[in-house]
């Protein structure tokens, strides 16, 4: 689907840092730099993919930009509006542009607020889920904790009218989670998040625990809701055809950073990062005579550790096209066509 | 004759539920060399089958009946010393996750050498050898020092490579990968799958692949084997299972997957949730989910349906394409006798919701009636042109493919329309007599 409404984004990150300190001795800890310096935006009614290897940092971008982990540093604004949290120490104004005026004090959205309109579907339906709790409980929870609903009548209504939505029976309100398939909890999970009419929803990894055909259903739905409520998507996932399917724009992460972001076709055609390059044509196709055919751009050795991340380019260590100035300074990651950007000190010699 | 032979083979586990028939009449071939791939959903009974070739079922889990042959050794119940033979030596698994099916109170280097010793005759030392040999033939990096470590000094990709090894160290005949790659990514994955690859080339064994990743299938295997709820519903190579699949589940699930093609569109998943094994339906376990279920499929499972000497598939929507294609020639017949197209469409049409109403038998039956009629027809107009002073027809093939083609449509748009064709069948008009 296309992007719709204008190009103001609705999400905007800047320079977002999540460490989280590891005990590395005695009285010693050492920051892992699960996010390094990321910066993105997603404009409103779009689907942001995000895709990376297992321990890239994609699923703390998601938590992160919820202020579900206070940022170590960086802002997220929504809608022309700084996210700040109630004990959070950063400096906003440092990332403030002449957009916002100079200044983003006196700009900002309280946590309570902000986490009206936006809300995370998690990755496993078994253990997102309350056991102890019924169904209606649990779509109802976000609307208890905001104090939604006036009326017990209502909060009822309101659970059945989500229930709908997602698919699921109005008798299926009374059960409880492990009655349900994985197909189905993750309906009520997606039931839940949309509780509180939401306009930005962050999916991590919420199709990957499904079977092939639950999940066609379950990414359908997710393109229905974009349709009807007008939703805004960060879609994070690993399964790349499921992400080239759902998304307008994709970004690839290696290692806390952002390596790469384009339209979801362009990406998929002409991938400039050579991590890209080589993330895409690992991806197995359904086709026996494309994969046949198909030529693997191979990459040596495992992602390193985040806590011990090499110099440089954290991708150098992997790259046939790695040179000493990879090794002493991060690429920045700038806009080389309009809309694609990329964080290579080689893309035009990879590229050639 | 094939290495490995499974037949009918059905497993059950018995619960405090009741029985559930985890595997129901699964048959396939193996030969040397090969790779094959068994595609199926969560509770399709994939793990079971191979788990029931290694008689490594759970303690509730028994093989209720069927004929497993390794070799043409006979498998079943061929008691606890004979498997002892076989597992890891002659029949080596891998298992889906890298990250629990290593002990992690031993080194790697124990862990690999006790399949090597317990199958070998070699002496510790040269087992050493031989385990630090497997571990550079997997491109673990170090081996010796590898050796000496514990399973979580490693990796993901790493403790998939090392369980590679390990179920390779006795050259086994036939390896058997349960989601090998899984729980890994993709790169990695790419990197552990052209291993096994390769390492099928060089060592000229088979392999067993299970995955519900029809990507990885698609780049594998030789063969698939299509599972749901137990029972196989598809059965062939590559090609015929990917570009010409005759079972409406396959179709289904490669509908249902997102390629570069679907961007855009709504993806065509298959309603309904997985079928309660300890309830298996009557008839196709498939047909509650499946949108061109028809009556038959709900009364009776579809038997196996030999497609090619390669392709079988357990769907009676083959029967329906098969009275098509019979109603097709049967209209080609009557166009050389000089039959009204339309009396010839109501003739076939007659044939395939007969078909399709009763059985193949009746099908058969069906088209062998028509046959008659269609020589009396024939007859009948050859004496008609006689009379009227012409030649006799010409023996050749005077339809070209346009009426071909005309009653395929035909074909199709009634088969499109089925169910209302059933309820307003015209009554037959007879031929040209």
């Amino acid at each position: 689907m296309a992007a719709q409404g204008n190009d103001a984004p609705l999400v905007e990150v800047r320079h977002l840092k999540e460490y989280f300190p590891i005990n590395t001795g005695f009285f010693k800890t050492t920051p892992l730099k699960a996010v390094d310096d990321v910066s993105f935006a997603i404009r409103r009614g779009e689907t942001l993919g995000l895709v990376g290897e297992s321990g890239c940092g994609k699923t703390t971008v998601g938590r992160t930009i919820l202020h579900l982990y206070e940022p170590t540093d960086g802002v997220v604004v929504y809608d022309g509006k700084a996210v700040v949290g109630p004990k959070e120490k950063v400096d906003i104004d440092k990332f403030a542009t002449p957009a916002d005026g100079g200044s983003l004090t006196g700009n900002t959205l309280s946590l309570n607020e902000y986490r009206t309109k936006t809300t995370m579907v998690f990755q496993d339906p078994y253990s997102s889920l309350n056991p102890r709790m019924t169904v209606s409980d649990i779509i109802a929870e976000p609307l208890d904790v905001h104090k939604l609903c006036a009326s017990a009548k209502e909060r009822e209504e309101r659970v059945l009218e989500l229930m709908n939505r997602v698919g699921l029976n109005s008798e299926h309100a009374s059960r409880y989670a492990h009655e349900f398939s994985g197909g189905q909890r993750q309906r009520i999970g997606i039931a839940r998040s949309l509780a509180v009419n939401p306009e930005f929803i962050v999916c991590d990894e919420p199709v990957s625990a499904l079977d092939v055909s639950i999940q066609a259903q379950v990414i359908n739905m997710f393109d229905e809701l974009q349709e009807e409520m007008g939703l805004t998507y960060l879609f994070i996932a690993h399964d790349l055809l499921v992400v080239r399917h759902i998304s307008d724009r994709i970004a690839v992460m290696y290692l806390g950073k952002m390596v790469e972001l384009a339209d979801a076709a362009e990406i998929y055609d002409r991938p400039l990062h050579p991590y890209s390059k080589s993330l895409l044509s690992a991806v197995p196709i359904p086709d026996p005579k494309i994969a046949r055919a198909n030529k693997r751009i191979p990459l040596q050795g495992d992602i390193p550790s985040p806590l011990n991340a090499p110099s440089g380019c954290p991708f150098r260590t992997r790259c046939q096209y790695a040179t000493e100035a990879c090794a002493a300074t991060m690429p920045e990651f700038k806009e080389v066509e309009k809309g694609h950007f990329v964080a290579c000190h080689r893309t035009a010699e990879v590229n050639s | 004759m094939a290495l490995l032979e499974v037949r009918d083979l059905h497993t059950s586990f018995f619960t405090d539920a009741g029985e559930v028939k985890a595997v129901n009449g699964v048959s396939f071939d193996l030969d040397r060399g090969k790779v094959l791939g068994i595609v199926g959903e969560s509770g399709s009974g994939k793990s079971v089958t191979v788990y029931s070739i290694m008689q490594i079922l759970a303690p509730a889990g028994k093989i209720v009946s069927g004929s497993i042959k390794f070799d043409g050794q006979e498998l079943v119940g061929a008691g606890e010393r004979v498997m002892r033979d076989i597992r890891g030596n002659k029949i080596s698994i891998i298992f889906q996750d890298p990250m629990t099916s290593l002990n992690p109170t031993y080194t790697i280097g124990h862990q690999l050498m006790e399949a090597i010793l317990l199958h070998t005759d070699r002496n510790k030392e040269q087992a050493w050898d031989r385990a630090v040999e497997m571990l550079k033939l997997v491109n673990v990096n170090e081996p010796e020092k590898r050796m000496k470590q514990y399973p979580h000094e490693f990796s993901g990709g790493m403790r998939q490579r090392v369980m590679i090894a390990m179920a390779l160290a006795c050259e086994p005949d036939i390896l058997i990968a349960d989601e090998p790659t899984t729980a890994l990514d993709v790169t990695i994955q790419a990197q552990i799958l052209e291993l096994m690859q390769q390492l099928q080339r060089d060592l000229g064994m088979a392999i067993i692949m299970i995955t519900h990743d029809l990507g990885v299938v698609a780049q594998m295997c030789d063969e698939i084997v299509v599972m749901y709820a137990g029972s196989y519903c598809e059965r062939g190579t590559a090609d015929e299972i990917f570009y010409d699949p005759r079972h409406e589940y396959t179709k289904g699930l490669l509908r249902s997957i997102p390629t570069t093609g679907t961007v855009g569109q709504k993806l065509q998943p298959i309603t309904g949730t997985p079928i309660d094994l300890l309830n298996l339906p009557k008839g196709c376990p498939f047909a509650p989910r499946c949108d061109a279920a028809m009556k038959i499929c709900i009364r009776q499972a579809a038997e196996n349906m030999e497609l090619s000497s390669t392709h079988k598939a357990s769907c009676w929507i083959n029967v329906e394409r098969n009275a098509r294609d019979l109603g097709a020639s049967a209209m080609r017949k009557a166009q050389k006798v000089g039959m009204d197209l339309d009396d010839a469409a109501d003739i076939a049409k007659a044939l395939e919701v007969g078909g399709l109403g009763a059985s193949v038998l009746s099908a058969e039956v069906h088209a062998a009636r028509v046959e008659e009629e269609l020589q009396d027809a024939r007859q009948q107009a050859a004496m008609e042109v006689r009379e009227a002073g012409a030649d006799v027809l010409p023996d050749g093939d005077i339809v070209g493919d346009g009426a071909l083609m005309q009653s395929r449509e035909k074909g199709n748009r009634i088969s499109g329309k089925r169910n209302s064709a059933m309820r307003n069948k015209k009554p037959r008009k007879g031929g040209k007599r």
